[in-house]
């Protein structure tokens, strides 16, 4: 088995077990942690790849910034342990067949495809490369995805806003 | 590449031992400066000068009782302190701290555990899964003092991360590079024949507006005074880290001057030139390469007259022969096959060790902020600041082009 192989075999499993985790584990930070681990086992597939770049982007964004306003969110809300239910006839009878059936078509799918694992050489001017698609291909719609989180971040500000004398709402509140 | 791996190991092992002692001294060494600036003595019992202190407050955390109070989330009050502090000293794996290439074993390697090309971007990874540490000790504590704590301080790191980043950008545009020893020497040259050509006071655009942005948010990012809201102890005890005791309350310690180190080093790199001379390398200016020996034989001779008119007969003892030791080193810093070698070490050190003089002066002269403030100042003076810097920045790029 060579190092490759055997890095790869790790860190893919500690991504599955860590995927399972989230869903499995009952309390909310119990699950997030799990999301980190399994961010994080990602970026080191993509090391093991040779695309650096995409790697320590994978932890910078998904790691260092959108999963700690996840735990943040969680910690402030102070979310307790969630209870177990028992499955919904809709979920017994319909989901968890349907569920099955893609996983076995996904497996069947890769197992058919001829995918190859070996590492492309590691090219000094990828990130050249893909700043160039990014800021100069396509750019325009690179811009237009930006004004939209913009429109949506300035969407989230006006609807939290509180109205101009409007009293606070003090039974919502109390009722969370 | 069996002896590749060896190497890599022992370079793991010699920078963990630094980093470790460094520390250990850094604390000491902050501890120092603080009592001097409030005309206090500091440390002075344990050792001459306190200097064995370290090793002192060491064993004290190892020996110390590990309190675990009864309603904390296990796991993850055990992996907070773990993640901050593994973090915290891994990002030091990327520094460079020298352009010389040294020989273990047949196999020449340079003086950097991981030269890797994305070098900066690695390093801000790593500090951006940092905030963990603390936001997961806040919260698995299970008090509201280590919640406030926690919150307080995730907010904060998330905010000035912006600026952190941003701050960099413009040294990035001169230099188009991500990898650190590259960044360091496209800062050689000198203007006008004596302005070293570091981004601070590099041409077309100095990234002093940079520096400013990047030096502060580094105080912020690390939790520091005066943004070190998240253990303020004046308000929630000792915020994040409350619960904690023994060496989980150690490991917290080391985390927060490791990262410190860290800071100090990337400002270094970044905008002060890393490793390379203040002075132009020129046949007249060779003396300079004698500095590092001079400095070195002026704390040699202070440490032995200090130690021998010293009042303990530990320190009549143990000083005078720090003294010689640093004299010998002294001497063989003058050695044709050393003399060049030592330089870029020299001088990285020489300016890691200002960046974090100023670094703990600001902790012990400015007063903490208020959160609205701190908040205020991130968004709404920080960031901009650090976005002005950039579009200045591209725009005298472009325009030298």
């Amino acid at each position: 088995m060579t190092p490759q192989m055997l890095t790869f075999l790790v860190l893919a499993a500690v991504a599955v077990a860590g995927a399972v985790n989230v869903i499995v584990l009952r309390h909310p930070i119990h699950s997030a942690i799990s999301l980190i681990v399994v961010m994080v086992s990602l970026a080191g597939l993509f090391l093991t790849l040779e695309a650096e770049f995409i790697a320590a982007l994978q932890i910078i964004v998904y790691a260092g910034a959108i999963m700690v306003l996840f735990v943040f969110v969680i910690m402030l809300l102070n979310a307790g342990e969630e209870e177990r239910t028992n499955m919904s006839r809709m979920a017994r009878y319909v989901g968890v067949p349907l569920g099955i059936v893609l996983l076995g078509e996904l497996a069947y799918q890769v197992g058919a495809a001829s995918l190859s694992m070996t590492a492309q050489p590691a090219d000094a001017s990828a990130i050249h490369g893909l700043s160039m698609l990014l800021f100069q291909d396509f750019v325009f719609p690179f811009e237009l995805t930006s004004i939209l989180i913009l429109i949506a971040l300035l969407g989230a500000l006006v609807l939290a806003q509180r109205r101009e004398g409007a009293p606070a709402k003090r039974e919502q509140q109390n009722a969370g | 590449m069996a002896s590749i791996l060896l190497v890599s190991l022992i370079k793991v092992a010699v920078l963990l031992f630094f980093v470790l002692t460094a520390v250990a001294y850094l604390v000491w060494f902050e501890r120092k400066v603080a009592a001097h600036l409030q005309g206090r003595w500091g440390p002075y019992r344990v050792g001459p000068h306190g200097l064995l202190q370290p090793l002192a407050d060491g064993a004290k955390f190892l020996l110390k009782e590990d309190v675990t109070p009864s309603s904390v989330d296990r796991f993850v009050y055990f992996i907070a302190p773990l993640v901050t502090m593994t973090l915290a000293i891994s990002a030091i794996a990327m520094i460079p701290f020298g352009p010389a290439e040294i020989r273990i074993f047949g196999v020449s390697t340079p003086l950097v555990v991981a030269n890797i090309n994305i070098g900066l971007l690695a390093i801000f990874a790593i500090t951006s899964v940092g905030v963990y540490g603390v936001a997961l000790a806040g919260w698995s504590s299970n008090s509201k003092y280590s919640l406030l704590g926690g919150l307080r301080s995730s907010a904060q790191m998330v905010s000035y991360e912006l600026s952190l980043t941003l701050s960099v950008v413009g040294v990035l545009l001169l230099a188009g590079s991500f990898n650190l020893s590259e960044l360091i020497t496209r800062q050689g040259g000198f203007s006008w024949g004596f302005l070293p050509q570091w981004n601070l006071f590099s041409p077309p655009f100095p990234q002093v507006l940079g520096f400013v942005c990047y030096f502060i948010s580094a105080i912020a990012e690390t939790n520091r005074a005066p943004f070190d809201l998240a253990e303020a102890e004046s308000e929630i005890v000792a915020g994040y880290h409350t619960e904690y005791s023994s060496f989980k309350f150690a490991m917290f310690f080391l985390g927060e001057y490791a990262s410190m180190i860290t800071v100090a080093c990337l400002a270094t790199i970044l905008f002060l030139g890393g490793w390379l001379s203040p002075f132009p390398q020129t046949a007249g200016l060779y003396w300079t390469h004698y500095i590092p020996s001079a400095v070195l034989a002026l704390a040699g001779i202070g440490l032995i007259i200090d130690g021998v008119l010293y009042r303990q007969a530990f320190g009549r003892v143990v000083l005078p022969v720090l003294g010689l030791v640093v004299c010998a080193l002294s001497f063989l810093c003058t050695r044709p096959g050393v003399i060049d070698g030592i330089q870029g070490p020299f001088w990285f050190l020489a300016k890691i060790l200002f960046v974090l003089f100023v670094y703990v002066w600001v902790r012990w002269t400015l007063p903490r902020f208020r959160y609205d403030q701190l908040m205020r100042f991130g968004w709404k003076f920080l960031f901009p600041l650090a976005l002005a810097n950039v579009v200045l920045t591209s725009l005298a790029v472009v325009m030298r082009k």
